[in-house]
């Protein structure tokens, strides 16, 4: 918390997608490798810290977890700004959390908090209004990380449940093509058979810390970060099971 | 941390020393390697050393009167100034082996001299001074080493009775505490006394307790003396010195006359001092404080449960506060980085707890002083709990009985007031298992009425019974069997799911929704392969209802947690139903899409903490945490994540009788903040910080505690807002400072736009010596403040209102 000499960076890191995808289950599995089955529904927000190591530095991971239904997509907008890395989780067997083909209806923001990590801000005053959709797929998360979170955001697109093959709602290739339209690496995981769930935080982590790196020794400052995503895109194309 | 195992059985070897009749077969301590025994001349049993704060580390051992052979020195006078050749010591039960069994029944030997039979057991190294604590604290000490044994006996604040052995040379060995319930000899002697005397009490009148036993039998051996000037103290074989240092001995004798003597003021000598003054449970503390550490430093993930473990253990004092802030350990701590933060929660559980125990202490001012001076109303909520006799009475559960003595036998109709019904819930809630809360909540949801009769609730129950049956087959017409347009049904399917989610993830660990014996009725769904039961289904069908009955409004996540216990407790899907709806009829607001419900609660909040406790205030407006978010889980679903499931239960009904206020759960809120405000305001610098120890109190708390703590902060917040009417009611003195008319809230941060802040904090400003944080400008604003006459908001003055404001809009 407060003791900086545990680490050499602090990365945070932000989980969204439709409610029910597996957010929570993809974080405990991280943080605490474990899985229950019947969790329990997120409500406000919490984080999990994690401590890892990368090329022999220890990176602090804080992950902010959010509730993942569009009514309270107001709280968790306030949270994108903080973030360097983005985790949009859908389910591959639920194609409403990854494609939507509803029309969307407009809603309003008037409520935004502040995390310590944005800009300070009154929230008691603080009105946004916004019109955005109701509905949770992975087009309508980006557009909302694009105008919420910070420039030069690391993002990745991760399908969840995909050890549930005889349930499973939408394809690898799917997944990769929208990955690929979005510009953004991507990965097919497992919270529950425990698969590729390190490889997905690693990967962004590495990702942003690269990007540290690179900003640093071009003493560029934070933004305009080239975002590498060789690492992921080049390889199995993300097919976990 | 050394685990206590059970002795071995009493093997063949172990009548070795019972049949031993042999004068000189036992040893000098200094010849004991090899030899057979020393004579055991008395022991008692279950005398604990209690190493760490955690009950579960407590070692059972005996304490035992040991003979050994004199030293080989026949001049040495015989009789009691031989007292190099006794020795006192302690033994853990784990460490006796073979023995064990002759302690045992050394100890219950009767009599109250030495068994005629000898007993021998193995020797002990002698000791004089105490200086490994992570040893296992074994002690045999020869009483001539013994200076003085400090007493304290049962009492309210301490459950078990213990001594203190000090030496001559000024150690001291760990505390050892008697824990006379389970020590067979102790329970037998009380018993024999209750029968001889029919006095349980020891001459002196205290309750005979097992540290008698050891006086008494040391009496035997040395002299011993009571001290006058600290009645704890007892002198093992004083010089005239020490008795001048401890005032006029009562009696070297029994200790049987009259507690005439007056401390003295004597000057007491350094040794003196030294042992009057001495704490033995400060002494505990020293020797095993590092052990605690060290322990800590082992664990990298501290858990909570660790935390709570050692927080169990009910007997560490408030010095423990006092040992945390000790800047050596606070050096420690940094170390362990979040650890730091669970030991202070820890330490303030166990001064919480001891304060609890040791609540018949007499105040003295500086006590209350420092009360007023640090947190709101500690004061206030102890005389709350112990000044009042009838409290006990108020706390009475509400049985069904009781609840069916309210109204009238013929009529059905309540006889007493409605405030009497609700005073009765408020403070002692309803039995949860006698089917009082089945008929009393549907008054408090607002299903029945309050003055109705019975017959007009038979025929309410009816009417809604037919309106569920009739809402349930609307959608399920235009949706099961496919009346409705594609837009209506795809909008339904995706209310469907989203409940159908949550509803298999809402309270799965109380029995009633944990089965999965039934297939799923839909084999498409997510949860075909795991099946459900009878009660998540109804739950489906209800907030399916639900979403039909309030269609603006919908399925919302987080109702589905608020509509659980209801039906738990009707377990009738169309009564739970209603109470349901009576239920989001005040919750409403908190789930709107534009959260304008969830923004006013927290900004309410944010005024009364500004109001209650404006350092606090300060702080977490440094810790960029004045958004209160962190209470958000808290106040959408009422508490349902932070109490488990009777305590979530009697917490809404009590919020439902609006007794005090209609926004009571936001003084449970206060409650729970001023509860936690010392380790906040120390140890947490920022919103995440605030956020994640706010969300891991999850499960930690005793409901009762905090509803005390939130009646006495909310009598006190209406005090302050009577004090300051009554001050705005005077005409303002010709030089007095402008005065801001209510409302006009804008000024305070009009003049400070750059910094996150409510304006309404020039309102109330801060009467006490705040310390300001972080930037200057606030500190100057602050200053300000403190010179404006405090409003009461608008935000609260609503929380002193008994009814819901949007329903009072939709009446009026």
């Amino acid at each position: 918390m407060a003791g900086t000499r545990n680490y050499d960076f602090l990365i945070k890191l932000l989980l969204i997608g439709d409610s029910g995808v597996g957010k929570s289950c993809c974080l405990l599995r991280f943080s605490e490798d474990s899985f229950t089955p019947s969790f329990i529904t997120t409500i406000g927000i919490d984080f999990k810290i994690r401590t890892i190591e990368l090329d022999g530095k220890r990176v602090k991971l804080q992950i902010w977890d959010t509730a993942g239904q569009e009514r309270f997509r107001t709280i968790t907008t306030a949270y994108y700004r903080g973030a360097m890395g983005i985790l949009l989780v859908y389910d591959v067997t639920d194609e409403r959390s990854f494609h939507s083909k509803y029309p969307a209806l407009p809603f309003f923001f008037t409520f935004a908090l502040c995390l310590s990590m944005t800009l300070a801000c009154d929230c008691s005053k603080g009105v946004i209004t916004n019109p955005y959709s109701p509905l949770l797929d992975i087009r309508t998360w980006f557009s909302n990380v694009e105008q919420h979170a910070s420039e030069g955001v690391h993002k990745i697109l991760i399908g969840n449940k995909c050890d549930w093959e005889e349930k499973r709602a939408v394809s690898t290739e799917q997944g990769q093509q929208l990955a690929d339209e979005l510009g953004i690496p991507f990965l097919e995981v497992s919270a529950k058979n425990n698969t590729n769930i390190e490889k997905a935080f690693y990967s962004l982590a590495s990702d942003i810390k690269k990007g540290m790196d690179t900003s640093k020794t071009e003493q560029t400052g934070a933004q305009g970060v080239s975002i590498d995503q060789g690492s992921l895109n080049g390889n199995t194309g993300g097919k976990c099971c | 941390m050394v685990k206590y195992t059970p002795p071995s059985s009493p093997s063949p070897t172990a009548s070795f020393y019972d049949v031993s009749d042999d004068e000189g077969d036992y040893n000098t301590i200094a010849r004991a390697a090899s030899g057979r025994g020393v004579k055991l001349l008395f022991s008692k049993s279950k005398v604990y050393v209690h190493p760490t704060a955690s009950a579960k580390d407590n070692i059972p051992g005996f304490i035992a009167l040991i003979q050994q052979k004199p030293p080989s020195n026949p001049s040495a006078p015989p009789g009691q100034s031989d007292t190099s050749s006794y020795l006192l010591a302690w033994v853990p039960e784990s460490s006796l082996g073979d023995a064990y069994s002759t302690y045992v029944k050394v100890d219950l030997a009767e009599g109250s001299s030495p068994p005629r039979q000898k007993y021998l057991v193995p020797p002990l190294p002698t000791t004089t001074t105490h200086h490994d604590p992570i040893g296992l604290y074994a002690f045999a000490v020869p009483l001539s080493e013994i200076y003085s044994v400090l007493v304290r006996p049962p009492s309210i604040g301490w459950w078990f009775g213990s001594l203190v052995i000090n030496t001559r040379v000024g150690d001291s060995f760990p505390a050892l505490f008697f824990h006379d319930t389970e020590c067979e000899s102790t329970i037998l002697q009380k018993k024999k006394r209750a029968k001889e005397n029919f006095d349980p009490f020891d001459s002196d009148g205290s309750l005979f307790w097992g540290g008698d036993e050891v006086i008494r039998w040391l009496r035997r051996y040395v002299d011993v003396q009571r001290s006058t000037m600290d009645r704890k103290v007892y002198l093992i074989n004083p010089s005239a010195e020490d008795q001048l240092s401890f005032g006029r001995p009562v009696s070297s004798g029994d200790g049987s006359l009259p507690d005439q003597a007056q401390p003295q003021a004597a000057a007491a000598g350094p040794s003196g001092q030294r042992d009057a003054s001495m704490d033995p449970f400060m002494k505990t503390l020293k020797e095993t404080r590092w052990k605690v550490l060290e322990q800590l430093s082992k664990i990298t993930t501290f858990t909570r449960r660790t935390a709570n473990e050692i927080a169990d253990n009910p007997r560490i004092p408030p010095q423990v506060r006092r040992l945390m802030k000790n800047p050596e350990i606070q050096t420690l701590q940094d170390e362990f980085d979040s650890a730091r933060l669970y030991l202070a929660r820890w330490a303030m559980n166990i001064a919480e707890q001891s304060e609890r125990e040791r609540n018949q202490r007499i105040w003295t001012a500086q006590d209350v002083l420092e009360m007023e001076d640090s947190s709101v109303g500690e004061f206030e909520i102890l005389e709350l709990e112990t000044g009042n006799l009838s409290l006990q009475e108020r706390r009475r559960i509400l049985t069904l009985e009781e609840w069916q003595g309210f109204f009238d036998p013929t009529s059905g109709r309540l006889h007493i007031t409605v405030e009497e019904v609700k005073e009765r819930i408020f403070h002692g809630g309803l039995d949860p298992n006698d089917g009082a809360r089945k008929e009393a909540w549907l008054f408090l949801l607002g299903v029945y009425p309050w003055d109705s009769s019975h017959e007009e609730r038979q025929a309410i129950m009816n009417s809604k019974r037919d309106e569920y049956i009739r809402l349930k087959a609307g959608w399920w017409e235009r949706m099961v069997e496919g009346n409705s347009t594609t837009e209506e049904y795809d909008n339904w399917k995706e209310q469907r799911n989203r409940i159908e989610k949550d509803v298999h993830r809402t309270d799965r660990t109380i029995p009633l929704f944990a089965g999965e014996d039934i297939p799923h009725p839909d084999p498409d769904s997510p949860f075909a392969d795991t099946g459900t039961n009878v009660h998540l289904e109804q739950m489906k069908d209800m907030l399916l209802t639900y979403n039909e009955y309030n269609p603006d409004l919908g399925y919302v996540q987080g109702m589905s947690d608020l509509l659980a216990p209801i039906y738990a407790v009707m377990q009738d899907d169309a009564v739970a139903f209603w109470g349901f709806v009576g239920f989001m009829d005040r919750m409403e607001q908190n789930f709107l899409r534009d959260q304008s419900g969830m923004r006013s609660q927290l900004l309410a909040l944010d005024h009364l903490v500004q109001l209650m406790d404006p350092q606090l205030y300060l702080h977490l407006q440094s810790a960029d945490s004045t958004n209160f978010f962190f209470f958000f889980r808290m106040l959408l679903v009422w508490y349902k994540r932070e109490f488990d499931w009777p305590d979530v239960l009697r917490l809404w009904e009590t919020l439902w009788t609006d007794y005090f206020s209609s926004s009571f759960h936001l003084f449970i809120a206060l409650a729970i903040l001023e509860k936690h405000r010392d380790v906040i305001m120390d140890h947490l610098k920022h919103f995440d910080e605030v956020l994640k120890y706010i969300n891991e109190l999850s499960n930690t708390m005793d409901l009762v505690p905090i509803l005390t703590r939130a009646e006495s902060l909310f009598h006190r917040f209406e005090r302050a807002v009577q004090a300051i009417d009554k001050k705005d009611n005077f005409p303002a003195a010709p030089t007095a400072h402008q005065r801001k008319p209510v409302g006009n809230n804008d000024q305070g941060s009009a003049s400070n736009p750059d910094k996150g802040k409510s304006p309404q904090r020039n309102a109330v400003g801060s009467s006490s010596g705040v310390n300001v944080g972080a930037s200057g400008s606030s500190s100057l604003d602050n200053a300000i403040a403190a010179d404006k006459p405090k409003v009461i908001s608008p935000e609260l003055r609503e929380l002193l209102r008994k009814d819901i404001p949007w329903k009072r809009q939709q009446t009026s």
